[in-house]
């Protein structure tokens, strides 16, 4: 199928999966209507439900999903829908308030029935979801612990939220709605145990081992992993993949770039860069140690470009995804000519400055360093990359190239600014930002 | 250029999604109290 159609299909279904039960409701036979703002009030219910159980896909990981839709994409839904879920949540008790202030007492949780118990926990639940995402740096929580806090109170906003619904049993009396309402329940329980129990048992059967560890500029490792036992993974130069130490079913494990050539079949590396967390642990890794690998993932890709003129932007450790394809392109004796852009603080904390060099042999590379802090005596280009700064160094027809951008969230964005300034069309820009969680 | 199309339709799409499902949400919701209510 092809990827517009695969899209539309995933729309078609997602929106199927929020609206059917609400539809079916008021096509299908129903009990005797009640006051406009409750029912309003229990329509934004159903849909808070439905809502709040398929949070679960866009992050799932799923290889059918992740193939139709950038990952940061699939991100940006998560977070934009759960706010909404949240927003629904709470409207729908508000407007049943509005209409009947005598439910307030619904709000004292000693008193209040279980089912009213229940939906005020779950709400609560999904306003520290919202909370601990939102603000997960300002509030200084780890990655690994803020994500089994997020799965826990997914867990409970979802699960009260149901036993709430099924509790009321005004309209879930009606079969059809039971019916509905269990099918999309299997729906996911079923990718929830695929995450936490089929995919782990993939990953725990194909382990890999570290062959090396080298220690590379700005603070940073690459680790040389071997499929330990199996075929390995084949990959696309720029995609990335999520690597743990531990058990698979510890769930604590982070996205990196897989930065050597995707033409090597039996070896993968990713470089690390210090950056807090599990990243500060790399340098105490030794051969030989187990790690296990879920991917690949990401559209970030020049496979499809290979036709067209080539411009790569990193900034800092974005040049991890660069180095594959350009360790890739090498692989494949690549003729046409390169520009890479890379910005760093400072000269030595260039990572793979050795390299890139011997890849200029290799390769018809433009390569242009950008130094925030230049040694004494730099000739090269310094402060952060602007629109002239591109303009000087791009080859006259760059407006047809395909331009590829890694690195921090910021520097994307201001690239991506001097790139409209220059008239690049959007359309030619994949930028691959470095903070999706 | 398949990823070309990729990086315009992606600021499209997330608003849009986000756009078509609010309205939607909305939307069904007074319309099934509206019907509910006997407001029609």
């Amino acid at each position: 199928m092809k990827k517009k159609s695969q899209t539309y299909l995933w729309f078609a279904i997602y929106f199927l999966m929020i609206f059917l039960p609400l539809i079916l409701l008021m096509i299908l036979p129903r009990p005797a209507g009640r006051e406009f703002l409750r029912e309003v009030s229990v329509a934004l219910g159903f849909l808070t439900m439905a809502l709040l159980g398929l949070q679960i896909i866009p992050t799932s990981r799923l290889k059918f999903f992740t193939k139709a839709f950038p990952m940061d994409t699939l991100y940006a839904f998560h977070h934009g829908l759960s706010i909404l879920t949240f927003i629904l949540a709470f409207i729908h008790p508000i407007l049943l308030f509005i209409n009947n202030p005598a439910t307030l007492r619904l709000l004292n949780l000693i008193e209040a029935p279980w089912r009213a118990r229940a939906a005020v926990v779950s709400v609560l639940a999904m306003l520290f979801l919202v909370v601990t995402s939102v603000w997960r740096e300002v509030l200084k929580l780890k990655y690994d612990i803020w994500r089994w806090v997020h799965d826990f109170l997914a867990f409970l906003a979802v699960g009260l939220a149901l036993y709430h619904m099924f509790k009321v049993n005004h309209y879930m009396a009606l079969t059809y709605q039971k019916v509905i309402w269990l099918l999309l329940t299997g729906i996911w329980t079923a990718i929830i145990l695929y995450l936490r129990l089929v995919r782990p048992i993939i990953l725990l059967r194909k382990p890999y081992r570290i062959d090396r560890i080298v220690e590379e500029r700005g603070q940073s490792w690459t680790i040389y992993l071997k499929p330990d036992g199996h075929q390995g993974m084949s990959f696309e130069a720029g995609q990335f993949a999520w690597i743990t130490m531990e058990s698979p079913f510890i769930f604590r494990e982070n996205p990196f770039s897989f930065s050597s050539s995707s033409e090597v079949g039996d070896e993968i590396a990713f470089t690390i860069k210090e950056l807090g967390d599990f990243t500060e642990t790399v340098k105490e890794f030794k051969p030989g140690d187990t790690v296990y690998v879920d991917g690949p993932y990401g559209t970030f890709s020049m496979d499809d470009h290979a036709d067209d003129e080539l411009v790569l932007i990193a900034g800092g450790i974005g040049s991890a995804p660069v180095m594959a394809m350009l360790r890739t392109l090498a692989d494949r004796n690549y003729q046409k000519r390169v520009t890479v852009f890379y910005g760093n603080p400072t000269w030595e904390t260039v990572i793979y400055r050795e390299e890139l060099e011997e890849l200029a042999k290799k390769l018809d590379i433009n390569l242009v360093h950008v130094l925030e802090e230049p040694p004494e005596g730099w000739e090269g280009e310094s402060g952060f990359l602007t629109a002239e700064i591109l303009r000087r160094h791009l080859p006259e027809d760059y407006r047809r190239a395909a331009f590829f951008l890694c690195g921090p969230l910021e520097m994307i964005n201001a690239v991506e600014r001097a790139l409209k300034a220059i008239d690049v069309p959007p359309g030619h820009v994949f930028p691959e930002k470095y903070e999706m969680a | 250029m398949r990823g070309g199309r990729e990086m315009n339709k992606r600021d499209r799409i997330k608003r849009l999604f986000i756009i078509i499902t609010v309205a939607l949400c909305v939307g069904l919701a007074v319309l099934f109290g509206a019907i509910q209510a006997g407001l029609f």
